[in-house]
């Protein structure tokens, strides 16, 4: 616990004023799991609140503002087909939908591994996050296959401008699911030989924020590559 | 000091599944919304619903999922644990505004300036497509 006792110092002065709110709302032990869950919410305020935590969201900020420049390469790009195809000559909706019902429970499923962690259900969270990582391979093995599809045809990166920022923009986006993918893996071992150590859960949380964070910027990609690129 | 000071209301919610069965709902919703209506729009042969009402429908249903997965999944908010992660958020929401839309904004221009196509700059240089993939 060394690295984050000065920030929870900081943050227990700042409690004091918040402390005096906090006897008014009901105890804890009316929550039911009593202990436990006080518990767990400590290590959970814990941790979203500690500095290994914030600064992993700061870093996932400055991924958000690499994907931001992609996005305003592809916006600018898209219509420089340059004689291939357009957007809706190549993409498929129900594939893409497909592609996002994935990610989407998978963001899910890696959310609620989170929650069972907190209450120390240890195969609970090995089946979700075993889960969640079926449900990104997948997703992964769908990206590869569109782009095979699309190198085949002849419609690679090197045929327009159009679809240089096109495999840019979800190559990148593929390679975060995929590099994610690894992390999860290594993660599950973590958790199955060592259980929920103070190391591990803090790699969970920050596991979970990257994993809702590459969620995030799908919305994004679905929207205004596939979903706009078919009108 | 005592660590009861942490527990409040807030953060038991913040520890159940609830807000994660909120925020997929939600998001299923919206997205089902969206591939929905463009569907709709291929099927009908892009008359109904109409492409000017439809592409700020499309807009605002990823914003709306955005807004969604930031409260329900990523827990920002203006409780204390949260206050410095949404401030960063936020500044970065407005940092990625001024990168997409200063970009589009100063690309149109330009297109308006030198109304030239790809096309029209390649042959211009004498090449073609064809050309220029063989290389």
């Amino acid at each position: 616990m060394k690295m984050g006792n000065e920030g929870k110092v900081g943050l227990m002065k700042l409690d004091a004023v918040q402390g005096v709110q906090a006897q008014w709302t009901e105890p804890y032990e009316t929550y039911g799991e009593g202990h436990f869950v006080q518990r767990n919410a400590e290590m959970r305020r814990f941790h979203e609140s500690d500095k290994t935590s914030f600064g992993f969201w700061v870093y996932l900020m400055s991924d958000c503002i690499l994907f931001a420049a992609l996005f305003a390469t592809y916006a600018v790009l898209q219509g420089a087909t340059f004689g291939g195809p357009a957007g809706h000559d190549i993409f498929s909706l129900p594939f893409v939908f497909i592609e996002t019902l994935l990610l989407l429970t998978s963001s899910f499923t890696a959310g609620l591994a989170l929650i069972m962690a907190y209450r120390g259900k240890r195969n609970l969270v090995l089946g979700l996050l075993a889960t969640t990582l079926i449900l990104g391979a997948s997703f992964l093995a769908m990206a590869f296959i569109e782009f095979r599809s699309l190198i085949l045809e002849r419609n690679g990166p090197q045929t327009s401008a159009f679809l240089s920022a096109f495999f840019t923009l979800v190559g990148t986006h593929g390679l975060h699911v995929f590099l994610g993918s690894i992390w999860m893996s290594f993660l599950g071992v973590f958790i199955y030989l060592r259980g929920f150590t103070e190391a591990n859960v803090r790699k969970l949380v920050c596991f979970t924020i990257f994993w809702h964070f590459l969620d995030v910027v799908w919305i994004f990609i679905f929207t205004f590559v596939y979903v706009l690129g078919m009108l | 000091m005592s660590n009861d000071h942490y527990i409040t209301s807030e953060h038991m919610e913040m520890s159940s599944p609830k807000t994660y069965f909120w925020g997929y709902g939600l998001s299923l919703i919206t997205t089902l919304a969206s591939f929905g209506l463009v569907e709709w729009h291929i099927v009908s042969e892009h008359v109904f619903p109409e492409h000017t009402i439809l592409f700020p429908v499309i807009v605002v249903l990823a914003l709306v999922q955005c807004i969604v997965q930031a409260i329900f999944f990523l827990h920002l908010g203006r409780g204390l644990g949260q206050r410095a992660r949404t401030i960063v958020f936020l500044l970065t929401a407005f940092i990625v505004f001024i990168l997409v839309g200063g970009s589009l904004w100063i690309m149109n221009n330009l297109n308006r300036d030198h109304p030239m196509t790809t096309q029209q700059v390649f042959q211009s240089e004498a090449m073609t497509p064809q050309e220029m993939n063989m290389h």
